[in-house]
């Protein structure tokens, strides 16, 4: 009967909540992280109240919170490697300390500026809070009430421009 | 014609690259496109000699940092009330500052890691707040005093008769009526620049120093300022155009500096290496890829868990 299963459930989760919590917290390292946790871990288990009653509810509660940690943790921690691996793409300067191989000539620089004025005021904005401010498109998005395809637009638009003026100057 | 086809084609696979480097730019780059990017990039040498160049275009547009200043920062301002649930959020990297609730409470003004701030005091004096500082005001008929709290800030002075300008730090105070200087509290010692007017810096109960423009002193605690020595106002206050600049500094000072814009906390598996000098500039916008490339130097990697920790092996 799934009402009993739900019912079983529900006591041993409502019950072991608090332990569950500060074992996720503590793998987690953070509250929200671990509130979150037991928010999917409850998802999961009222998904398969559909069953027979089970015979060990605390244990049944446990391994699924013990699942969802472990992997939140993994992705967490694939994420972590993607961003290094990512940031090592984005900056890793080859075996070469000396940052003025990547400084732009005084020359080009005023051309690049000047070609950036003339760009729309939305999309030299959206540019610098990206290439400067290091803000992700997702919170631009938010900030500015546009979709993330049109944050990409504008910053994609600005570098083809300033490439272009680049490529003009004989680089 | 050939050279036409060969022109095209280099044409294409720059604007591919250029697609590439705003995508891996975006912030929410998942493993799938990562892999897209990577077959993309080995696919042949043309793509990844063309990425590198397209690469170095963007990394060099860090040059338009001036403009910078054109975008909004995000307020610096936090309300007293805001401030205790700001604390909980930024606690790694306030460490010291949080644990003092008592300093906590008089915070006017604060930056978090990797965070500049612009502030006009309310004399309309101008405050430039480096990375993670903290500042309190005192601002009354005849009192125009500022507490810095934690971090590193530059004060463009306004000359008003009626009261000199004060900034006070670890009990030692510098002042002048008229004067651009920066200010930096450490742990245990403050240093004080002159880089336009003078200023007088008096701590421990000794005689007043007097700091004209490029001359800087520093003092610990209870202790009197240090005789000023002659420094380069440039290098100094870097940081203000959005740069660091190490010309022979030991290593491991280096990464603490560096340190100072990541909210991370910063463990290293060795000291063997703390002595041995570096040079370079880098960005403070991406002290993490100034952090790798001091670490290589010696030969030394990073890796990042983001919010929590860079471990230095």
């Amino acid at each position: 009967m799934s009402e009993s299963r739900i019912g079983q459930l529900l006591e041993a989760f409502a019950s072991l909540r608090p332990r569950m919590e500060a074992l996720a917290r503590s793998r987690a390292g953070n509250r929200e992280a671990a509130e979150d946790l037991m928010q999917d871990t409850w998802i999961k288990l009222s998904l398969s109240a559909s069953g027979a009653a089970v015979e060990n509810p605390a244990g049944f509660v446990t391994a699924a919170a013990r699942n969802t940690v472990v992997d939140h943790v993994r992705k967490d921690r694939r994420r972590a490697e993607i961003d290094a691996e990512v940031q090592s793409l984005l900056w890793d300067a080859t075996d070469d300390i000396s940052p003025e191989r990547v400084v732009i000539g005084r020359e080009m620089l005023k051309m690049v500026e000047s070609a950036l004025d003339e760009m729309p005021e939305r999309s030299r904005r959206i540019f610098l809070m990206n290439r400067l401010g290091g803000i992700s498109h997702r919170q631009i998005a938010r900030q500015l009430g546009i979709s993330e395809e049109a944050v990409y637009y504008h910053i994609r638009r600005v570098l083809e421009r300033l490439a272009a003026v680049r490529d003009s100057f004989g680089g | 014609m050939t050279d036409n086809r060969h022109a095209d084609l280099q044409g294409r696979i720059a604007t591919e690259a250029r697609d590439w480097l705003v995508l891996l730019s975006s912030g929410s780059v998942d493993e799938a496109a990562l892999e897209r990017f990577n077959e993309w990039r080995g696919r042949s040498p043309e793509n990844a000699r063309i990425f590198a160049r397209e690469r170095e275009f963007w990394q060099g547009l860090q040059a338009l940092d001036g403009r910078a200043r054109a975008v909004p920062l995000s307020a610096a301002r936090i309300s007293r009330r805001g401030l205790v649930a700001a604390g909980v959020a930024t606690a790694v990297a306030g460490a010291t500052l949080w644990a003092r609730p008592d300093l906590l409470r008089r915070i006017d003004y604060r930056t978090a890691a990797g965070e500049s701030a612009e502030v006009k005091l309310p004399d309309g004096s101008l405050a430039f707040l480096n990375t993670d500082t903290a500042l309190a005001l005192d601002f009354r008929e005849g009192v125009r005093q500022v507490e810095l709290l934690r971090g590193e800030a530059e004060f463009d002075v306004e000359e008003h008769m009626s009261a000199p300008f004060a900034v006070d730090a670890l009990g030692g105070r510098s002042s002048t009526l008229k004067a651009s200087f920066a200010v930096n509290v450490s742990d245990d010692a403050v240093t004080v620049t002159s880089v336009a007017g003078s200023v007088a810096v008096t701590s421990g109960g000794a005689p007043m120093l007097q700091l004209p423009a490029g001359l800087q002193s520093s003092y610990r605690k209870g202790r009197a300022p240090a005789a000023a020595s002659i420094v380069d106002t440039a290098s100094a206050l870097a940081w203000r155009q959005g740069r660091i600049v190490f010309d022979g500094l030991p290593f491991g000072q280096a990464v603490h500096e560096v340190g100072r814009y990541l909210p991370e906390r910063i463990v290293r598996a060795t000291s063997r290496y703390d002595r041995n000098p570096v040079s370079g500039l880098f960005s403070t916008a991406e002290a993490f890829a100034a952090l790798a490339a001091l670490a290589g130097t010696q030969g030394l990697s990073v890796r990042r868990v983001p919010g929590v920790v860079i471990l230095i092996s």
